[in-house]
């Protein structure tokens, strides 16, 4: 996975706080890719991946001043993260309040998904995924994208780090049985 | 810190058995290896250009407001100062100007030195008489049963008036 080059990460976040359009475009180019793999591996949503991606950059324009030096892609997939759980509450949300009409929606969505005209972002691993517990599922895909270290984690997270360890080996250990049983079959 | 500097051994030591330390390592290894060799989908070019477009509009508008935000605490700023200056300008010939004193000699001696002001000072005394005697009327007209009400009042009104023209004059 790419890393921006820490001295240029520097300059480009320097810039950023200083309003500089150039350097918020090439803190796109350095983080676009990974970032909009997490939405997507959260989400296994093309339209939602995009939205969050968009909308976290925009996020950025303010809240990068209140980065204050350390690791910037724990800050940076921090933001991610939350941005993330707030448009799952506000899904939550309005899918309590589309109560009557859930039923027929999600038919509607898994026709649409399983029809093959989405087939670029259903992938094997996507569907899998799914398949593992939520807050499993959230840590392994933060880990992974933004490279902390499990006591980062922990930290970002406000949870025992014992706690971070198990979850993310049970949620890791189904998706290896998971991929690993649909390798079988095919 | 970067999660390939940490030693994950090391770590899961502190938590499982020996055995179990070393299932779990596998098992994280392996896991992330799997999402390693499934990439997630890249985002399109237009989603991007569309993104730095968004970034470029909202660092316009946020510079829009840094330029109103500056003027307004210049305004503001500018404002208080002269708020400041016409108080200060308000205050001063008023601190100049001398405060209003009682004289001793406008106020009857017996009031300073007496133990009881009625007795030693006849007006003061005829003038608190008087003023029991408006207090009467008032607490009957408020007790009472409300006819003549308005011509009552009138009446206690002219006789206060009265009473503080004649104390007055002495």
């Amino acid at each position: 996975m790419e890393t921006a080059n820490r001295r240029d990460l520097e300059a480009i976040i320097a810039g950023c706080k200083r309003g500089d359009s150039e350097s918020f475009s090439r803190l796109v180019d350095a983080y676009s890719a990974r970032l909009y793999g997490f939405f997507h591996r959260l989400s296994n949503d093309k339209t939602t991946s995009e939205d969050l991606l968009s909308e976290l950059f925009v996020k950025l324009v303010e809240k990068i001043r209140h980065y204050r030096g350390g690791h910037f892609e724990a800050w940076l997939f921090t933001v991610a993260n939350n941005l993330w759980r707030d448009s799952l509450r506000a899904r939550q949300r309005s899918d309590k309040a589309l109560e009557g009409r859930k039923a027929q929606l999600e038919l509607d969505a898994k026709k649409k998904r399983f029809s093959g005209l989405e087939t670029d972002m259903i992938d094997r691993l996507g569907r899998e995924l799914e398949n593992i517990e939520q807050d499993s599922r959230e840590l392994i895909i933060l880990r992974y994208y933004s490279q902390m270290s499990f006591k980062e984690i922990a930290e970002t997270q406000g949870m025992p780090i014992g706690t971070v360890l198990s979850k993310v080996h049970r949620g890791l250990a189904k998706l290896r049985e998971l991929m690993e049983q649909y390798s079988h079959e095919q | 810190m970067n999660n390939k500097n940490e030693n994950l051994k090391e770590l899961l030591n502190k938590f499982f058995s020996e055995a179990e330390a070393a299932r779990a390592e596998e098992d994280i290894l392996r896991g992330e290896q799997i999402i390693a060799d499934n990439p997630a989908p890249q985002p399109d070019a237009r989603v991007i250009s569309n993104i730095k477009a968004r970034v470029r509009s909202e660092l316009a508008k946020r510079e829009k407001r840094g330029v109103f935000t500056y003027l307004r605490a210049t305004m503001t700023a500018a404002a208080a100062v002269l708020i400041i200056g016409v108080i200060l300008f308000m205050i001063h010939p008023a601190e100049e100007r001398s405060l209003p004193t009682v004289a001793e000699g406008t106020i009857p001696q017996g009031i300073w030195e007496s133990e009881d002001l009625m007795d030693d000072d006849v007006e003061l005394a005829m003038l608190a008489a008087n003023i029991d005697a408006v207090e009467e009327e008032v607490l009957a007209l408020r007790f009472g049963d409300g006819s003549d009400e308005m011509i009552n009042l009138d009446e206690v009104e002219i006789e206060v008036l009265e009473i503080s023209e004649d104390f007055w004059k002495g």
